[in-house]
């Protein structure tokens, strides 16, 4: 017998033309081909040829099985097959990440990295085995193959949609100027939550004053400050980056970006209105749209007010 | 560098004072022109404005303030930091020096209230105002000062009190502030400009020239409200906060200067390439053509300062462009 992880003993049946064995392979035995031969006080006979190969992988737990988006989660997968040699995760998503900190034959435990942009979703983990003590995967007979996968999900914010204004004073300003600095707080229908600046507004002289206003649909053109007008030649692609339409609120159901003046000076910033069904707009201006990290406190923190 | 400076120099000589206006000049060296003088040696741009004028922009009813309103920036730190050792202190200086200038360096730096993590709030730099007395006798401050602590410094006493940091938005700010020569109010948001600057107005230790040696002094000391910013591109840590975004290299000088009853200010650009055919684009909202030449190099700009017809945009701008820049 060749290798030393696979051994057989004489079994019950032995005639001149049949003979049985009883085989022990190792959980240790390397997959490939290995050779019988018989031999007797004749001489030995020519070797037959059999092949030992790795089990497919099967998953039976995942703990947790639910995965906040924004958050890093230790997860056990628990199985059969994983192999010996490091084994690989895949996800159906694949802005989910992960560290794999132990595995054995049975058990991978990792840290599972999702996104906070990520939405409620059920994704697909497979685990694929790279085999045992240094050998790569060989199917054992009648095997699909080094993977198998099971289903987690993905939890977001809860799904609520909101859109507030929020404000914050702007420090310094020598009296009687004063003014707000107003930010959109938007979670959208994936639990997905933004900030969105929102520029100036108070008593101060210029697009101060002006940038945060509620107006009815229909009296854009009569926004003395609208640089340039918002009419409908003004609006161009819808948001570009952010909350894609279709996730936004029912108040909040499209969000357009204009290009236009801003301070300080140094470029062109998105100008932004609600519509076309919302029955208002606010036009503002500020930093490109950054996500907002669900995990880090939402910015009613002090210093901030609602303006609604 | 020194190219910079023989060129600078060069387009002085150029310039008979006389195009900036007609002299005004006080004639003796008053307290206003030593005090710049010992301002323009230390910093990047120094403002002057009559107390009286300050005073007026402020009690403006609120809603109805207009692009004038910006002209109070260079100043907000002052009020600020006497805001915080008593509700009176600032009204009785103003109401007794007749004059207040300040000299500021380092925009965007880690001195000075400014913005927080936001970047929301005015540019931060380091600041010294001076106050001066046009007559009469030295007010007695103590009152006004009494929440302060008192030490000494080179055998002047210093008021001295710490703004602390509130709410994330600006660093803790610590003021100095002290009465000089009989003639002087100083108050700085650091002790070295502070000890630079009380050292050079004291009687025993001035050593700074009867009047400033900048392009323009005899036109800008007649006049009510002036800003003046010699450019300095070294060390910029931030173009945005300095207020050189956008600026061509070869733009040295900007000057701004106005009188209360005029209702009108005048924008001037110093350029070292006195071969240009238009002015350097300064301000967004005025556009070179706006510029008249005035001389090699001078550019000048007429902009209206009447109640309402002040440009907001142009005031912020040009605020920003004398490194007292605010991000709303």
């Amino acid at each position: 017998m060749s290798g030393s992880d696979v051994s057989v003993t004489p079994g019950s049946t032995q005639t001149d033309s049949e003979v049985a064995l009883n085989y022990s392979i190792a959980q240790s035995a390397s997959a490939g081909n290995y050779n019988l031969t018989f031999s007797d006080r004749f001489g030995a006979s020519a070797p037959a040829t059999f092949s030992v190969g790795d089990d497919t992988p099967i998953i039976s737990g995942i703990t947790p099985s639910v995965w906040p988006a924004g958050q890093t989660t230790q997860v056990t997968f628990v199985g059969q097959h994983f192999g010996t040699n490091a084994p690989v995760l895949g996800f159906s998503d694949s802005s989910i990440t992960y560290a794999i900190s132990t595995s054995t034959d049975g058990q991978i435990v990792a840290n599972v990295t999702v996104p906070a942009s990520t939405p409620n979703e059920n994704v697909d983990v497979a685990v694929t085995s790279t085999g045992y003590g240094g050998n790569g995967f060989m199917p054992a007979p009648g095997q699909s193959g080094p993977a198998s996968s099971a289903t987690a999900t993905v939890t977001n914010g809860g799904g609520e949609c909101f859109a507030q204004l929020k404000f914050r004073p702007v420090p310094h300003l020598p009296p009687p100027l004063s003014a707000n600095h107003s930010f959109w707080y938007i979670q959208d229908s994936d639990g997905v939550q933004w900030i969105i600046d929102g520029g100036p507004s108070g008593t101060c002289p210029g697009d101060c004053g002006n940038l945060i206003d509620w107006v009815t649909e229909g009296t854009v053109s009569s926004h003395f400050n609208a640089e340039p007008s918002l009419d409908s030649s003004g609006k161009t692609t819808a948001w570009s980056i952010g909350p894609a339409s279709g996730q936004l609120c029912e108040q909040v159901d499209t969000l357009y970006q204009i290009s236009s003046y801003y301070w300080p000076p140094g470029g062109d910033i998105p100008y932004c209105i609600t519509g076309p069904n919302s029955n208002s707009f606010a036009w503002y201006v500020g930093v490109p749209m950054a996500e907002f990290d669900i995990t880090t406190p939402p910015p009613n923190v002090p210093g901030w007010g609602s303006l609604q | 560098m020194s190219t910079m400076r023989i060129r600078f120099a060069a387009v002085i000589t150029s310039i008979p004072f006389c195009i900036l206006g007609n002299p005004v000049g006080h004639g003796q060296p008053t307290a206003e022109a030593t005090a710049s003088a010992v301002l323009f040696r230390r910093f990047e741009a120094v403002a002057y404005s009559r107390t009286d004028l300050l005073s007026e922009l402020r009690v403006r009813p609120q809603g109805q303030v207009d692009g004038t309103n910006y002209l109070e920036l260079p100043y907000a730190e002052w009020m600020e930091g006497l805001g915080k050792i008593g509700s009176n202190a600032e009204r009785d200086l103003e109401r007794s020096y007749s004059s207040l200038l300040v000299g500021a360096m380092e925009f965007g730096g880690e001195v000075g209230l400014g913005p927080g993590p936001d970047g929301l709030g005015m540019v931060n730099s380091r600041k010294c105002y001076v106050a001066t007395l046009e007559s009469g006798r030295e007010p007695d401050l103590r009152q006004d000062f009494a929440g302060a602590s008192i030490q000494t410094i080179d055998e002047v006493p210093v008021w001295v009190w710490t703004v602390p940091a509130e709410g994330g938005v600006t660093n803790a700010v610590t003021f100095y502030a002290a009465q000089v020569g009989g003639t002087y109010f100083v108050l700085a948001n650091n002790r070295p400009d502070f000890q630079i600057v009380i050292t050079s107005l004291s009687p025993a230790g001035n050593s700074a020239p009867a009047v400033p040696n900048v392009v323009g002094w005899e036109t800008l000391s007649g006049a009510d409200y002036w800003l003046y910013r010699s450019f300095r591109r070294a060390g910029v840590t931030s173009p945005d906060a300095a207020g050189i975004n956008g600026l061509t290299p070869d733009v040295t000088t900007l000057i701004f200067y106005a009188d209360a009853g005029d209702k009108q200010g005048f924008v001037q650009v110093l350029s070292s390439d006195i071969t240009k055919n238009s002015a350097p684009n300064v301000l967004r909202k005025l556009a070179p053509d706006r510029f008249q030449p005035q001389g090699a190099g001078l550019w000048q700009a007429t902009i209206q300062l009447s109640r309402g017809g002040a440009d907001a945009d142009t005031m912020l701008e040009l605020l920003y462009r004398f490194g007292f820049g605010v991000a709303l």
